[in-house]
C-alpha cells in the first residue's frame, strides 16, 4: 500500500522564550530531585519577572526508572510550579515538554507555561563503570521483554549496530567518525558548560575505551547531570516580560518504528526528518538552506550526524562552526534534561552572534537508541 | 574525600508478562525447532516476530508460514560492557533476516575471535549466511535459539 501524502500544515503564532535557567552540569548532583527543579524553575520564572502565579501549566520531562520512584513526578510537581495548577510530566526528553508547553501557549489556552528537564539517575553516575551498567539495565528495560531483553539489546548496542551498517555501507568510515567526535569535544571543550573540558585528536577517540564495535567512548554523548527550566509566553504576555528575547516558531515531533522493521538501521533519520516538515511547515521555512543560520543537533554517534543534518535540510549549508558551536552532545549531554539545553545554547547562541536570525534545536531521546526514536525540532528566531 | 549521602533502595518486583495468542504460538514452534512467521493479506510482508496486525496496513496476519532457521546476517556489533542481569561480555548481536521474511530478528551471533577488536566487523560482513542453533532444552522462550552461528556450508 503506497504511504498517503502527508498533510499539509499550517503556520502557527509564535511562542515567546522568555526564561531559561539550567543548573551546574556535573557528573553526578549532590541533590534531591525536587531542589534541582525547584532552582532551575525558580531562576527561570525570577529571570522575565514572572511569578508562580503567572504559570499556567507546568510540563516536566523526567523517567521514573531513573528516578528512583514510582510516579517520581508527584515528588517535584510543586517544584515546577505545579501546586494548585494544570502539570504533567513527560517521560521522554525534555525537547517534546518544550513542545507541549508551547502547543498550550499557541493554543491560547495559557498565556505563561514553564518546561523542565531534570536527569539525576539515582546511582553513584560518578563512577563510571556502575553508571554505565545501570543506564544499560534501564535501558535494556526499555525494550520488548519477550525478544529483545533476552539478548541484551541497549541504546549503545543500537547505535552501534547503525554505526557498523554505516561503515559495512560504505557512508562513511572509522576516521571520519573519529575526526568529526575530535572536532566536537575540542570545540566544546572551551564553553563553560562542556564536561569534557580538554580538546582531543582524532587519535585520541581511536583509542579510547571500546564500548560496542566500532564506537569508542569518546564517539558516544559526555555524561552529564542536571536540570534545565524554559519559560514560555504568548506574544502580548512576552512584550510586557523582561529576560530572553528568542520565539519559537515551528515544533515538530516524531517517532520511529520498533526493531524488526529495521528502518532505523537503513533510513534512522525517517523521525527527523518528519518532525522536521512539521516545524518547518509552522515557522514557514520552504528553503532551510538559505534561512536557518545555525543548528544545535543531537548525533549520540558520528555516524548519525550526516543523516540528521540532511534531514533538517543542512547537510550542506552551513558551516563547523553554526553547527553545535556548542560542541553538542559529545560537549555535554544531561540525558533527558538535553532538549531543553539544546534550546538554551540556541537561544544563546542568537543573542550572542551576529548575522543569525533562525536556528533550529534538535534532540532526541536516547532510551532505547533508534528504536522507537522519539524526536523533537524547535525552530527558533531573535525576537 | 567525601561520599555523597544516599541511601539504597532495591526494587524487587516479579512480572508475569502476558505473551498473547500471536506470540505464544510462535513460542509454542520454537519448542518444536519450528520458526513461525505471519503474513500480511495486504502488503505479503512476512513478519518474525510474527505481528497480531500489520502496521503498516492495519490489518489482521491470519496466514501463517514456517521459515528456515537460515538467513543472513544483516549487521552485528560486539557489546564490550555488560549490565546486571544482561549477557556475559563480551557478547556479538545482530540483525539476522531469516530466508523469506521480510523483519529483523536480533539474536545473538558466534564463531567471531574476539582477540582483535579492530578486525571483528570484518569477520562477518553483512549478507553473511547464518542459521540457527537449537538449545537442547527448549521452554517457549526465544532462547530456544540458543544463538546463531556462521552457515559455512
Amino acid at each position: 500500500m503506497p504511504p498517503r501524502p502527508p498533510r499539509p500544515v499550517r503556520r502557527m503564532a509564535p511562542v515567546h522564550v522568555v526564561g531559561l535557567a539550567a543548573t551546574p552540569f556535573l557528573p553526578e548532583q549532590d541533590a534531591m530531585l525536587d531542589e534541582l527543579v525547584f532552582d532551575v524553575t525558580y531562576a527561570a520564572l525570577r529571570e522575565c519577572g514572572l511569578r508562580k502565579q503567572d504559570l499556567g501549566l507546568s510540563v516536566m520531562a523526567s523517567l521514573d526508572v531513573l528516578d528512583g520512584r514510582s510516579i517520581s513526578s508527584g515528588l517535584y510537581t510543586a517544584a515546577a510550579g505545579g501546586y494548585l495548577n494544570d502539570a504533567f510530566r513527560i517521560e521522554g526528553d525534555s525537547g517534546l515538554a518544550v513542545i507541549a508547553a508551547a502547543e498550550a501557549v499557541a493554543a491560547g489556552d495559557v498565556e505563561v507555561a514553564v518546561a523542565v528537564g531534570v536527569y539525576n539517575p539515582e546511582v553513584r553516575s560518578a563512577d563510571r563503570e556502575a553508571r554505565r551498567s545501570f543506564l544499560a539495565q534501564v535501558s535494556n528495560l526499555g525494550f520488548e521483554p519477550h525478544f529483545d531483553r533476552p539478548v541484551g539489546l541497549t541504546a549503545e548496542v543500537v547505535y552501534a549496530l547503525h554505526a557498523a551498517h554505516t561503515l559495512e555501507s560504505g557512508g562513511e568510515d572509522l576516521d571520519a567518525f573519529a575526526r568529526l567526535a575530535a572536532e566536537e569535544i575540542t570545540r566544546g571543550s572551551e564553553r563553560p558548560r562542556s564536561v569534557r573540558t580538554a580538546p582531543v585528536t582524532a587519535q585520541e577517540v581511536l583509542a579510547s575505551e571500546q564500548v560496542a564495535a566500532p564506537l569508542r567512548e569518546l564517539m558516544l554523548p559526555a555524561h552529564s547531570t542536571g536540570a534545565v527550566a524554559v519559560v514560555l509566553a504568548s506574544p502580548a504576555r512576552a512584550g510586557r516580560c523582561l529576560g530572553r528575547s528568542a520565539r519559537i516558531t515551528g515544533f515538530g515531533h516524531a517517532t520511529g518504528g520498533y526493531t524488526w522493521d529495521g528502518r532505523w538501521l537503513s533510513d534512522p533519520a525517517a523521525p527527523t526528518r518528519r518532525a522536521t516538515r512539521i516545524a518547518y511547515g509552522q515557522a514557514g521555512i520552504s528553503a532551510a538552506a538559505e534561512q536557518v543560520g545555525l543548528v544545535e543537533l543531537t548525533a549520540p554517534t558520528p555516524a548519525l550526524h550526516a543523516p540528521y543534518l540532511g534531514a533538517l535540510g543542512l547537510a550542506a549549508s552551513l558551516g563547523d562552526k553554526d553547527v553545535n558551536a556548542s560542541g553538542g552532545a559529545r560537549s555535554n549531554f544531561p540525558g533527558l534534561a538535553n532538549g531543553a539545553l539544546r534550546l538554551l545554547e540556541v537561544v544563546e547562541q542568537l543573542e550572542s552572534r551576529a548575522g543569525a536570525s533562525t536556528a533550529v534545536a534538535h534532540s532526541v531521546d536516547t532510551g532505547t537508541g533508534l528504536v522507537s526514536e522519539d524526536v523533537s525540532v524547535l525552530v527558533v528566531e531573535a525576537a | 574525600m567525601t561520599t555523597t549521602p544516599t541511601q539504597a533502595v532495591h526494587w524487587d518486583l516479579h512480572y508475569d508478562i502476558h505473551l498473547g495468542a500471536t506470540w505464544s504460538r510462535f513460542m509454542d514452534g520454537l519448542r518444536d525447532r519450528k520458526i513461525l512467521a505471519n503474513v500480511c493479506p495486504s502488503c505479503d510482508r512476512v513478519f518474525v516476530p510474527p505481528q497480531a496486525y500489520c502496521e503498516s496496513c492495519f490489518e489482521r496476519t491470519d496466514r501463517w508460514v514456517e521459515l528456515p532457521p537460515e538467513g543472513s546476517l544483516e549487521v552485528f556489533t560486539v557489546a564490550w560492557h555488560g549490565f546486571r542481569g544482561g549477557p556475559t561480555p563480551p557478547y556479538a548481536i545482530g540483525g539476522i533476516r531469516l530466508d523469506g521474511a521480510s523483519t529483523l530478528l536480533m539474536h545473538w551471533v558466534i564463531g567471531l575471535d574476539f582477540t582483535e577488536p579492530t578486525t571483528l566487523l570484518a569477520q562477518l560482513p553483512a549478507g553473511s549466511r547464518v542459521r540457527a542453533v537449537w538449545a537442547p532444552q527448549r521452554t517457549g522462550q526465544i532462547l530456544d535459539i540458543a544463538h546463531f552461528e556462521p552457515d559455512r556450508d
